[in-house]
């Protein structure tokens, strides 16, 4: 199967095509028939629904396996690790807390007003609303606030017929999606669709064995016997006599009881997994979204034959977070790892009916071709800075995070959870 | 011929109904409401530098009839509440930021619980058609590049691809516009509707709002002062307003008449496809209205109705009514009341979920909408001790089984086995002395109820204190209804079999416009799968 080059991507964005679709199949990584975890929702429970398949009679059970904002996340993560290993560069804008992660010397890390807890430095790949984020909205760039210094005053005038700006600052809102709700203009502020959709579903589901307990205590320990933990948890002692003490699940002993009804699924007692067929997951980058996007440059109208190369490397990085990762492997979640079933083919869809082309791709080959759809973009002068833009978090900002992680740390200690 | 081609990149679609309740808000929209897809071509020509061609086009398209649509089955997909990070609030001096840090690992944010609507449609391409339109050239192509440039049909995840088709790729409607019939009822363009849409996301106010506000805060000294000066003298200091789109024109669609159409069941003279209302509480207090209150309910709802039809035709007034102009009453059928109850189900009390109003089946096209005008001008009954309850049009979507014209006609199919939910309030008081003879007379009174109606006479009626349906309450808690001299009407619960299945709905007895003597088909248990649900 042909590789997907850099003028069939162009001529793509180019021309009238709908989208690259990728549709794969995955299957649990112990073989057909292993027990996968879906996410867990609001009530603890799975998203189960009905689906009709072609060629099969009557609905099939189906589980959401990976949500469309959970699969955004991941692609994003996937080009972070690829930025940090220095496979690629790509427009960033970095928050470096370093300077304040902690050095051990407790009590002179509370002096400096160091942080707990290392955070290192944040990307404009790792926050949830992308450049809009509060995170960078309260930090500083060469001492002034960020959105009111030079680079981020120009997301006041960003929108879909004037998106250099943010083509400059962070590509990755362009194909994900962003909102500035929070920017001078609040609610009025630049809205972009997202142009990138994937999520991974789980076909032909078999709700798992509802009657097994959830954690079974070697020890027998019994709820009836309390305990009275240590200020620092790190001991305790029977209660005897008047003291009343805590459960000894407080303290992570005992068992966890089963499900309290087990004759039928309800919605308490999914918490046991499922096996499924197989999983598919269909990964959409729409070319329609991209080309809505303008990309003057100088103050000039926009031109034809800049946009179609902003668009291009746009319609790059989105292969390459995609393809990206897909290699870094769908480990979604713990006893949830799926493999594909066979290659990673593209599709590029024309009009319905009509056969679509398709492609394979590997990482090397995406990294390859973003990086000559950027060299081009380049001279079509567009602006693809390699260095990140670092920003400094505000002394409140840092104050807010050192305060929250105190809270944090007191309320595991409270509730016995791990954060 | 114009036909638009849509096909759902994802495999899905996600769109929730408009609606302001959360329960109708989790409902997938299916099929595509052809008013989403104008505001999505709308959205198309707004974004991309309004191209006056493109504007002439929309006008055009709006000012056509609702569209016929192929939309393939589907099945709404399982609502969750997901958490997404929160719309962080910038604060201000005396508010600091809602929340201000974020989910990186090491970072906890407040999350909100949000639910989203879909659906798996069994293939991935719909089709609006107007089979009469014919666009002419340079609407053609301003049509064919908007096409082009629709990213999504309803929400952000909800990719498409959008183009002209032709008429056979379209290919036969599985909807069609019809009112008479209509099964589910769909939101459409009217004329004037971009304009509407364009005063109400009022861009060009907001962006000059927006500039400002910009310009108040940077640059130097002066034009900030001139800045801050014209926001308040321009906008008084308040955003100008932005509202959401609102399409008011709802069309009934039908499923297309087969060719050969099967044999007629026989049924009544009522029209099968029942108006549908839900009865929402707004104050009062009682949670839900009981089957009891039925005469009460339709009582009132009918003064409010002929109060608001002055203005229309005799024949449109005598149909509401119920009486000539000179006030005698009407011979023909007219506007009756059908409760729908939460009933036949083993946890079923009984309370009135809402109210269906059935018209005569003999009623010209214009009669009817005329009608359904004056409906749509009551939205609230005060029913004093009662409460105030809304009255929300059930449109489209699928509503609870008992909801559901079906549930209460078996139309098309007809039934055999019927049994009543109100009593039926006899014609006459009986005049037999002994116990057998009595039910006897009454039977014979209710066969003979049947048939006023346009029924065939059933093979037997069963007399009986309590309705065979779950949930109903017996006869003698229902009120009697009281006839004009004072004295009140006897009652009882019927069950009726007839030879051959007949179609409702089946109101029959003295009491048949206003909620009494409302017989419910008899459903085999299994039958109905969604029979168990209110």
């Amino acid at each position: 199967m042909e590789q997907l080059s850099v003028e069939v991507l162009k001529s793509a964005v180019k021309g009238a095509a709908a989208a690259f679709r990728c549709r794969r199949r995955l299957l649990p990584a112990g073989g057909p028939g292993e027990k996968v975890f879906p996410p867990t929702f609001a009530g603890a429970v799975y998203a189960i629904e009905q689906r009709r398949i072609p060629g099969r009679d009557g609905p099939v059970t189906c589980v959401l396996l990976d949500s469309v904002q959970s699969q955004a996340n991941r692609m994003e993560l996937a080009l972070q690790e690829a930025v940090d290993a220095g496979r690629i560069r790509i427009p960033l804008v970095v928050v470096d807390f370093t300077e304040y992660d902690p050095t051990g010397d407790l009590e002179a890390d509370e002096r400096a007003g160091r942080l707990i807890d290392r955070v290192g430095k944040i990307t404009s790949l790792q926050v949830p609303h992308r450049l809009a984020d509060a995170t960078l909205r309260y930090s500083e760039l060469d001492g002034v606030p960020f959105r009111k210094s030079d680079k981020g005053k120009a997301l006041n005038t960003v929108s879909p017929t004037n998106a250099t700006p943010l083509f400059e600052l962070c590509p990755t809102a362009l194909l994900f999606g962003m909102w500035d709700s929070t920017g001078p203009k609040g609610g009025l502020g630049a809205k972009f669709e997202r142009a990138m959709v994937s999520e991974i579903v789980g076909v032909g589901v078999e709700v798992g064995d509802l009657r097994r307990g959830v954690r079974r205590d070697p020890l027998g320990t019994s709820r009836d016997v309390t305990v009275i933990p240590s200020e620092d948890r790190t001991e305790f002692r029977v209660a005897e006599g008047r003291n009343r003490g805590v459960r000894p699940s407080k303290l992570g002993l005992a068992s966890v009881p089963f499900p309290k009804q087990t004759d039928q699924k309800t919605r308490e007692n999914y918490y046991d997994g499922v096996t499924i067929e197989y999983a598919e997951q269909t990964t959409t980058l729409s070319l329609i979204c991209l080309r809505r996007l303008r990309f003057p440059l100088n103050g000039q109208p926009p031109q034809d034959e800049v946009d179609v190369a902003a668009r291009t490397v746009l319609a790059a990085l989105g292969l390459c977070a995609a393809t990206l990762a897909f290699e870094a492997g769908a480990d979604l979640r713990s006893r949830c790892l799926l493999w594909p079933d066979g290659p990673t083919v593209w599709e590029l869809l024309a009009r319905p009916g009509a056969e679509p082309e398709r492609f394979s791709l590997t990482g090397e080959t995406a990294i390859a071709l973003l990086k000559e759809a950027v060299r081009q973009a380049k001279e079509k002068g567009l602006p693809w800075p390699d260095e990140p833009v670092v920003l400094k978090p505000s002394e409140e900002l840092v104050k807010l995070a050192r305060l929250s992680q105190i809270e944090a740390a007191k309320k595991t200690g409270e509730t016995g959870e791990t954060a | 011929m114009l036909a638009f081609g849509i096909r759902y990149l994802n495999g899905f679609a996600a769109a929730c109904e408009p609606h302001e309740r959360q329960p109708e808000r989790e409902r997938p929209e299916w099929p595509p409401h052809p008013a989403r897809v104008f505001m999505a071509l709308a959205a198309a020509h707004f974004q991309t530098g309004e191209d006056p061609d493109e504007r002439r086009a929309l006008e055009w398209l709006e000012s056509l009839p609702a569209p016929s649509l192929r939309a393939p089955e589907h099945v709404p997909r399982a609502v969750v509440t997901h958490y997404v990070p929160v719309n962080d609030k910038p604060g201000n001096k005396t508010k600091p930021p809602t929340a201000v840090i974020q989910s990186v690992p090491q970072l906890a944010r407040d999350r909100q619980p949000r639910t989203f609507a879909r659906t798996w449609p069994d293939e991935d391409v719909v089709y609006l058609v107007w089979p009469e339109a014919v666009p002419q050239e340079p609407v053609a192509r301003a049509l064919t590049q908007l096409c082009a440039k629709v990213t999504r049909i309803g929400h952000s995840m909800s990719l498409v691809q959008m183009w002209m088709a032709t008429s056979e790729e379209a290919g036969e409607p599985t909807w069609i516009p019809d009112e008479e019939r209509a099964e589910i009822h769909l939101r459409v363009p009217s004329a004037g509707l971009l304009a509407d849409l364009e005063r109400r996301y009022n861009q060009v106010a907001v962006e000059a709002y927006a500039a400002l506000l910009v310009a108040a805060e940077d640059g130097n000294a002066k034009t900030r002062r001139a800045a801050k000066r014209r926001l308040s003298e321009e906008f008084g200091g308040e955003p100008p307003p932005r509202l959401r789109p609102q399409v008011p024109f709802y069309q009934g669609y039908a499923r297309p008449v087969a060719a050969e159409s099967p044999k007629e069941t026989p049924g009544t003279v009522f029209s099968p496809h029942l108006v549908v209302f839900r009865l929402e509480r707004e104050s009062g207090p009682y949670q839900a209205l009981s089957l009891r209150t039925v005469a009460t309910v339709t009582t009132r709802w009918r003064e409010a109705l002929v109060s608001q039809c002055n203005d229309m035709p005799d024949r449109v007034r005598e149909i509401v009514s119920g009486h000539h102009r000179d006030g005698a009453p009407l011979e023909a059928p007219h506007l009756a009341f059908l409760p729908l109850a939460f009933v036949g189900h083993p946890h079923a009390d009984g309370h009135l979920l809402g109210m269906g109003i059935v018209l005569p089946q003999q009623l010209t096209l214009d009669e009817r909408r005329q009608v359904l005008r004056v409906l749509a001008r009551v939205s609230q009954l005060r029913l004093g001790a009662l409460g105030a309850w809304r009255l929300d049009r059930e449109a489209g979507g699928r509503p609870p089984w008992n909801l559901r014209p079906e549930a209460w006609t078996a139309h098309p199919d007809g039934a055999t086995h019927w049994s009543t939910v109100t009593p039926v309030a006899f014609d006459r008081h009986p005049k037999a002395k002994d116990r057998g003879e009595y039910q006897r007379e009454v039977a014979e009174m209710i066969a003979a109820a049947c048939a006023a109606v346009g029924l065939p006479r059933p093979r037997e009626v069963v007399v009986t204190a309590v309705s065979a349906h779950l949930g109903v309450p017996p006869a003698h808690v229902f009120p009697r209804l009281a006839r004009k001299d004072g004295s009140e009407r006897r009652h009882a619960h019927a069950i009726l079999v007839f030879d051959e299945p007949v179609r409702g709905p089946v109101l029959i007895g003295a009491g048949r416009y206003r909620g009494y003597g409302v017989a419910r088909p008899m459903w085999p248990s299994g039958s109905q799968g969604e029979g168990g649900k209110s």
